[in-house]
């Protein structure tokens, strides 16, 4: 059994997304999906950015954020965004730190609920693209339940179960996970083993084949540029 | 630009006493054998911290929650730090003496100085483990006068102003690249300048 661990709201796990499902039909698996909401501001501050250029003046940050905790946040999109051109992917920097918990519960809705795992692909695809285009509320109930209608999904019920058991089996698995030991994303647990960060595919898929010889390293999927 | 930090090589940022970066030393080094490309190996002894506990302290419901990230997390660099001695073949209790770590900074420091490129230098390096003392040869000048080398301070300064400010991380026709894992991305970088 192959558990991820993902968020609507991480850039490193929107790179590893397409990747990652390449391994149900590489290997004929279903990944056991799991959401994991970061709490950014407990690990790297807070920070907002307002766009106030229609006035003439600049765009101001405002937050709680360190010249090291910038450095960090920086290199985190500057590097995401260049393996997100890499697969054709448009990623644009979240103006504000969102808390993704209802994206988070409309994944563990969509899990229940979708009839296939293209829906469920569907709706994870569509939910990374558009948070990464701006065109996403993760912490706008409305707008899950439209992402889920989009792809097919029922949202018969999805009100309720948001506001109630959903939000409140997505607390506790947050709970749960940190006292595994998983706090980022993305997360991979398989054979007992914890590995976090996209680097770590080859390693997951070579726990999949049996392990065969020494484990292979560390290795961020580069797509070799193909001729117009 | 630094004269030593030429832009026809992919440099390498290590902190010598780091398993991580041993790690990155011993793969990179291979790979730049088998693909015939000039690596410079750098000592950078001055990390970034962790800009974690630059979060201002919070309520008591966040300072919990800080708390147990922050325990989650050393546990799973514990659990890295293994796996990468594992692959270096470095027992459990490894560990260089802070003097052995500087030996060996200066190592790197004054080889890539000294040599074309460090491919392959695995190796000869991992002799220097070996004996984990503070006795690390200081290599034989073949051309350069080591009187000119940069200090220590000066190459940490100098890769930081490029960008470079944790271990291990690669600088390579201007982008820098932070973990090991990059190697497919700074090979196509490589071709394409070539």
């Amino acid at each position: 059994m192959l558990t991820v661990l993902t968020d609507f709201k991480s850039p490193y796990a929107f790179v590893a997304n397409d990747l990652i499902w390449a391994l149900e039909s590489r290997y004929g698996i279903e990944i056991n999906w799991l959401p994991l909401s970061l709490n950014i501001a407990s690990f790297a501050g807070s920070a907002t950015k307002t766009d106030t250029r229609a006035q003439g003046d600049k765009p101001q940050t405002q937050g709680n954020r360190s010249a090291r905790q910038w450095a960090v946040i920086r290199y985190a999109y500057m590097d995401a965004r260049r393996y997100a051109e890499n697969q054709g992917l448009t990623l644009k920097g979240p103006k504000t730190v969102w808390n993704s918990d209802m994206a988070c519960v409309g994944l563990l809705w969509a899990k229940e609920k979708s009839e296939s795992r293209a829906q469920l692909k569907s709706f994870m695809d569509s939910a990374f693209q558009r948070f990464f285009e701006r065109a996403f509320e993760v912490d706008n109930l409305d707008a899950v339940r439209a992402l889920l209608a989009s792809t097919g999904i029922t949202t018969s019920g999805f009100t309720e179960y948001a506001q109630g058991e959903g939000m409140a089996t997505h607390l506790e698995l947050q709970d749960a996970l940190l006292d595994q030991g998983c706090f980022g994303v993305p997360t991979f647990l398989i054979d007992d083993e914890i590995y976090f960060g996209r680097e770590h595919l080859a390693r997951v898929a070579w726990h999949l084949e049996g392990c065969p010889g020494a484990p292979p390293i560390k290795c961020y999927p580069w797509l070799p540029e193909t001729a117009e | 630009m630094r004269a030593w930090l030429i832009d026809e090589a992919v440099h390498l940022a290590v902190d010598p006493s780091d398993a991580e970066s041993l790690m990155a030393v011993k793969a990179a080094s291979a790979w730049a054998k088998e693909k015939d490309i000039t690596l410079k190996i750098w000592p950078l002894l001055r990390e970034l911290g962790n800009p974690a506990a630059d979060v201002p302290i919070g309520d008591s419901q966040m300072e919990r929650l800080k708390a147990r990230r922050a325990k989650a997390r050393a546990q799973y660099r514990a659990l890295e730090d293994r796996r990468a001695r594992d692959y270096v073949g470095l027992p459990s209790t490894f560990g260089l003496s802070p003097q052995s770590a500087k030996a060996l900074a200066i190592w790197l420091r004054d080889t890539s100085l000294c040599r074309a490129s460090m491919a392959g230098i695995w190796p000869e390096l991992s002799e220097h483990l070996d004996t984990g003392s503070e006795s690390i040869a200081r290599p034989q000048p073949a051309e350069d006068n080591l009187d000119g080398a940069p200090s220590l301070d000066q190459v940490s300064e100098a890769l930081g102003e490029r960008g470079l400010y944790t271990t291990p991380a690669f600088l390579v026709g201007g982008h820098v690249l932070i973990g090991i894992g990059h190697l497919p991305l700074i090979e196509a970088i490589w071709l394409a300048k070539a």
